[in-house]
């Protein structure tokens, strides 16, 4: 109801005009009203307040990003607070023997570095229902953090690239190795996706006076990260020679970590500061290095990207995956352990002759004689580590956890854990699915 | 029928069949026929003869006349097993007649009351039984005489293999199939080797955390009599672990036309569906399984492989799955799609219909 006074006493323009003469609408009372009641909230009609926008990408790759709810309205025998389970941290301490088939925290600041929010794999749904990155520390783990110690010293000849199934841990596997390698002080080189170098989501161009592509934005995100996770390590290790970089030339006695700085400094250098990075930090001994590439198949797959006559570009021809197909290549680094994860999750970017290779058909030579002629295995540059699925006793052990974190309300019996491990074969991520269903 | 044929014994022309015959068979040697050789009248030797069917005749009353010998136990239907005893086909292929289903049931009905005799004499109770075994399920006469003359023991039967029930195959598989709509799913079980043995020995630190020293462990040094205490190697460190010692047992695959379950069905329930045996015995991941299925969509293919899979696990063990038998898990679905009819665009829908 209006009153009289607010009727006599209008306060917008429009009412304004209409003063004194004879209403013909009610639109400007309401308009009065509205503004007279100041204390009332605006609405904010640029948010919503029931749903969130869902991410951009296919399915597979957003991370669940479901229904937000105004926890102040809700019911709070409905809403809970989830419940924390403490959990100890992923460390080159923590990282033995005795914490197999336990869950172990991953470094909120370590992610954060490298990915500014977002998660290797499919990891950011299991993240976000544990209320914070935490991974399973498997047998596979303790093997790679082992082989990793043991790289340190000596590197190997050849590059590890980490296979299985979609959804068996590989990307897991890389992103614990790569937290481990930070707290070791090595320098660590990791990048959580390489689908962007390749899918056409981010900027690229011709290069100058190169038949290469350039991508700087890619490049400097990476030298970021690589910066943030390991700038004691790279404060460590001296240029050894005088680097020049556009015009300016830093001398030997300043360190990777200035290398990287002056890159950063102009987006133009990054690609040069990789390369010098990556060449300098291969043949030096001081501080062991890790580089870490997830989704590596896409060094070698024919990209979105087209060139200035329209045609479908090779991950060859950007100078991005020029920089680290050597390693896995042949190139060996002096001191640490370059390491790989292929994804069947984009086949598009998985290059048939790879995936063949890889998985070679089963060996019955008489039954097929392609076998004999091609072994495949053989010709592969690196080394292949495949990661299987969950033994019973993990899978016993992501039970307990998830039951820790309030996933799984019943009991964990042998039952249980039989019934959801032969559900999803062993997968982790199906078992995942498996317990998390109705949510 | 039995009280029938009692009835018609004491007819009067039977009476006057009996007393001709023997007035006729005796010969006069007063009178004018006296020289005279008549050929006595062929007697049957049983009322029988004049029935439809004297070899069953004979046979019900000569089963009937046991029971009445020995008086008849208080009737208990429980004793009444009528797969117990020969079944009508193959009845007919003995007696070389055809039976009705009406007169197989009488003549069971009699074969067990006779079976419920309490004879006291042991031998008469022994020749009862061996005159009733020719009449039992799956009974087989193999006689057979050696040089001597001396009888050989019959031949052991030859059971066949039966997929529909689950039989355990030369390779020491359980083995069965199952159907469901159109679809037929063959299914050989293998219990786990982790199954069949104990768990690894576990100890309980004070602290709470149970210590196995099972699975990868060395064997101890008491296990050795002969190795010298003074050379023997420092003990390997005991690893704390984090789970339960049961829970290192390997668990089983199931592979379904090559492909692991989870592959093979995409939908959760078509993996219940298949798994629900197991979870009814409290036996998921204890055994191996091995499924090939054909014909039909997922669903009907999932549970193709339920059944076969229950009828091979529960002839594993029947007295550890009785709560398979017990959840109906034995049973064929015999539900389909129920046919089109004539004159319907569907089984029941009609199309519309109005009067005018």
């Amino acid at each position: 109801m209006i009153s009289a006074t607010k009727f006599t006493q209008p306060a917008s323009k429009a009412a304004r005009h209409f003063a004194g003469i004879r209403l013909l609408s009610s639109s400007p009372i309401v308009a009065a009203e509205k503004n007279a009641n100041s204390s009332r909230p605006k609405a904010d009609r640029t948010q919503s307040m029931a749903f969130t926008k869902k991410e951009a990408g296919s399915k597979r790759t957003r991370s669940g990003t479901s229904t937000s709810v105004n926890l102040s309205a809700a019911n709070p025998a409905y809403y809970t607070d989830p419940p924390k389970p403490k959990l100890d941290l992923l460390s080159k301490d923590t990282a033995t023997a005795s914490r197999l088939n336990t869950f172990m925290q991953i470094d909120d600041g370590f992610l954060q570095n490298t990915g500014k929010g977002r998660y290797p794999g499919h990891l950011a749904a299991d993240f976000k229902l544990f209320g914070k990155p935490a991974l399973l520390y498997r047998q596979v783990t303790q093997t790679l953090v082992d082989q990793m110690a043991q790289n340190a010293e000596t590197a190997p000849k050849r590059a590890t690239v980490l296979d299985g199934q979609n959804g068996a841990g590989k990307s897991a596997e890389l992103l614990k190795l790569a937290t481990v390698a930070a707290t070791s002080g090595h320098i660590v080189i990791y990048a959580l996706s390489t689908l962007p170098w390749v899918n056409s989501s981010r900027p690229y161009g011709p290069g100058y006076k190169s038949d290469l592509f350039v991508q700087h934005e890619l490049v400097n995100e990476l030298l970021r990260s690589v910066v943030a996770v390991s700038r004691d390590a790279l404060n460590k290790v001296p240029l050894g020679r005088s680097v020049t970089l556009g015009k300016k030339t830093l001398e030997s006695e300043k360190t990777l970590a200035d290398l990287i700085d002056l890159g950063l400094q102009t987006p133009s250098l990054a690609h040069d500061a990789l390369d010098q990075l990556l060449d300098i930090a291969r043949t030096q001994t001081v501080v062991p290095v890790f580089i870490g590439l997830d989704e590596v198949n896409t060094l070698w797959c024919q990209t979105s990207y087209r060139d200035q006559e329209d045609s479908i570009l090779p991950a060859n021809r950007f100078r991005l995956a020029r920089s680290f197909l050597p390693f896995f290549e042949g190139q060996s680094l002096a001191k640490g352990w370059v390491v790989g994860t292929t994804s069947y999750a984009e086949v598009r970017f998985m290059p048939k002759d790879l995936k063949t290779k890889l998985n070679p058909p089963p060996a019955i030579p008489i039954a097929n004689p392609d076998l004999v002629r091609d072994p495949g295995v053989s010709e592969l540059s690196f080394d292949v580590l495949k990661v299987e699925r969950l033994s019973s006793a993990e899978a016993w052990g992501l039970m307990q956890f998830y039951q820790k974190a309030n996933i799984v309300t019943t009991p964990v019996t042998e039952g249980l854990v039989a019934k959801k491990w032969v559900y999803a074969n062993g997968n982790p991520r199906q078992m995942f699915a498996g317990v998390t269903t109705y949510f | 029928m039995f009280s029938l044929l009692l009835r018609r014994q004491r007819t009067a022309a039977i009476v006057q069949l009996r007393a001709l015959s023997t007035a006729v068979a005796q010969p006069t040697t007063s009178g004018p026929f006296g020289s005279l050789e008549i050929r006595p009248v062929q007697r049957p030797d049983t009322a029988a003869y004049f029935t439809r069917k004297p070899k069953f005749y004979d046979l019900l009353s000569a089963i009937s006349n046991l029971s009445r010998q020995h008086p008849l136990p208080r009737y208990n239907k429980a004793d009444y097993k009528r797969g117990k005893w020969i079944p009508r086909a193959e009845l007919q292929t003995k007696l070389g007649i055809k039976i009705s289903p009406r007169e197989h049931e009488l003549l069971l009905r009699r074969l067990g009351d006779v079976a419920n005799l309490r004879i006291a004499d042991p031998a008469e109770r022994e020749t009862v039984g061996l005159y009733l075994n020719q009449f039992k399920r799956g009974y087989v006469h193999a006689e057979t005489v050696t040089k001597d003359g001396e009888k050989a023991k019959a031949e052991p039967r030859v059971k066949r293999n039966n997929g529909r029930r689950g039989f355990l195959d030369h390779l020491g598989r359980w083995h069965a199939f199952g159907r469901r709509k159109e679809a037929t799913a063959f299914a050989w079980i293998v219990p786990t080797a982790a199954a069949a043995e104990e768990p690894a020995a576990t100890v309980l630190e004070p602290q709470g955390e149970a210590v196995s020293v099972g699975h990868d462990a060395a064997p101890s040094p008491s296990d050795d009599l002969e190795l010298d205490p003074s050379i023997l190697l420092p003990a390997p460190p005991k690893i704390i672990d984090n789970v339960p010692a049961s829970a290192h047992a390997p668990m089983g695959d199931i592979i379904v036309n090559g492909k692991p379950l989870a592959d093979y069905f995409f939908h959760g329930t078509d993996r219940d569906s298949v798994l629900f045996p197991f979870q009814v015995a409290n036996k998921v991941g204890k055994y191996n399984v091995f499924l090939r299925v054909s014909g039909g969509g997922r669903t009907g293919q999932a549970e193709a492989c339920q059944l076969a899979v229950a009828r091979a696990l529960y002839m594993s063990d029947r007295k550890a799955h009785v709560p398979v038998r017990e959840a109906g898990l034995l049973r064929t679905d015999g539900r389909a799609v129920e046919r089109k009819k004539t004159g319907k665009p569907k089984a029941r829908k009609s199309y519309t219909w109005v009067k005018r």
